[in-house]
């Protein structure tokens, strides 16, 4: 297998390409969406904490 | 009724934080070896298909997707179910985050099934039992979404979803058997638990790491937005002003 033959997917390149990009992309949106949050969280809780030790 | 060593560990929030921080980096090492060899061995390895061409390598990720998507409802329903038996916060947490990655997980199904229907059968979709079961699916996350984010954040938010849940699950066996009590477009099933796989062990195997691959990113995703949640939850606890004293410090 060259790298045409991989590329080109036996005709189906663009099925199979955009199938795979797609599949990276939502675990890419996940992977994001989940530590945004965690900083998010994070953040809260250094607030939080902070406001409670100067009162 | 639940013994109290069980109550101590499993309804502790604080527990499961701790544990799964020990858990996670395994649950990474793991996926990253399934998803390689899953990704190599579906793109490059596995020989193309006799009928399909190298359209069928759409299988390694379309597969994978929509079998994920069943097993994330499967344990948001068994959350549900628990949350409305014991009234575990741990289940209803694991019940909300679990739909935030499922509904993501059925859209994937959707979309790359309608990308290998049109050039294999020549249309993107047609309302067969099979397509239309996955889509009902995909609704029940949403409404278990749309219900979870206009109800008020309280115990009656969770029974409510739970219930949702819970009921929902009726659909599971439906988009099960659809290819075989309904004449359909989509193909039978490729790997069953009952008989030999209809699918060459070269084929298989990297289906079989996908598959894995798939689940334990389920499992990473699941658990980290599980602690967020959690942290959220218990940002008044004195475990969590020991937890992160030495961040503060």
């Amino acid at each position: 297998m060259n790298l045409h033959d991989i590329l080109h997917m036996g005709g189906y390149a663009a099925y199979v390409w955009t199938t795979y990009a797609l599949t990276l992309l939502v675990f890419g949106i996940n992977i994001f969406a989940s530590l945004r949050e965690k900083t998010r969280a994070k953040n809260k809780i250094r607030q939080f904490l902070m406001s409670t030790n100067e009162s | 009724m639940i013994p109290q060593w069980f109550k101590n560990y499993f309804f502790s929030l604080r527990a499961f934080y701790q544990t799964s921080s020990l858990l996670l980096p395994w649950l990474i090492a793991a996926f990253s070896v399934c998803f390689i060899y899953g990704l190599a061995g579906g793109l490059f390895l596995a020989p193309a298909d006799y009928q399909q061409g190298d359209a069928f390598r759409i299988i390694y990720v379309h597969v994978p997707a929509a079998l994920t998507a069943m097993a994330v409802y499967s344990i948001m329903a068994m959350s549900g179910l628990m949350v409305l038996v014991f009234r575990m916060k741990i289940a209803a947490i694991c019940m909300t985050c679990s739909a935030q990655i499922g509904v993501w997980f059925t859209f994937l199904a959707l979309v790359t099934g309608s990308i290998w229907g049109k050039p294999m059968w020549g249309t993107w979709w047609i309302w067969d039992a099979r397509l239309t079961s996955v889509l009902v699916l995909f609704f029940l996350y949403l409404g278990f979404i749309i219900l979870h984010s206009v109800l008020p954040n309280n115990s009656g938010r969770d029974r409510a979803c739970a219930i949702l849940a819970v009921v929902g699950v009726i659909n599971l066996p439906v988009i099960h058997y659809s290819v075989i009590w309904w004449n359909t477009l989509h193909q039978g099933p490729t790997i069953s638990k009952f008989a030999r796989p209809s699918i060459a062990p070269a084929m298989l195997h990297p289906l079989l790491a996908m598959i894995a691959a798939f689940l334990l990113f389920y499992g990473i995703i699941l658990l980290t937005r599980m602690r967020n949640e959690i942290l959220l939850r218990e940002i008044k606890s004195q475990w969590i002003k020991e937890e992160f004293s030495h961040e503060l410090a």
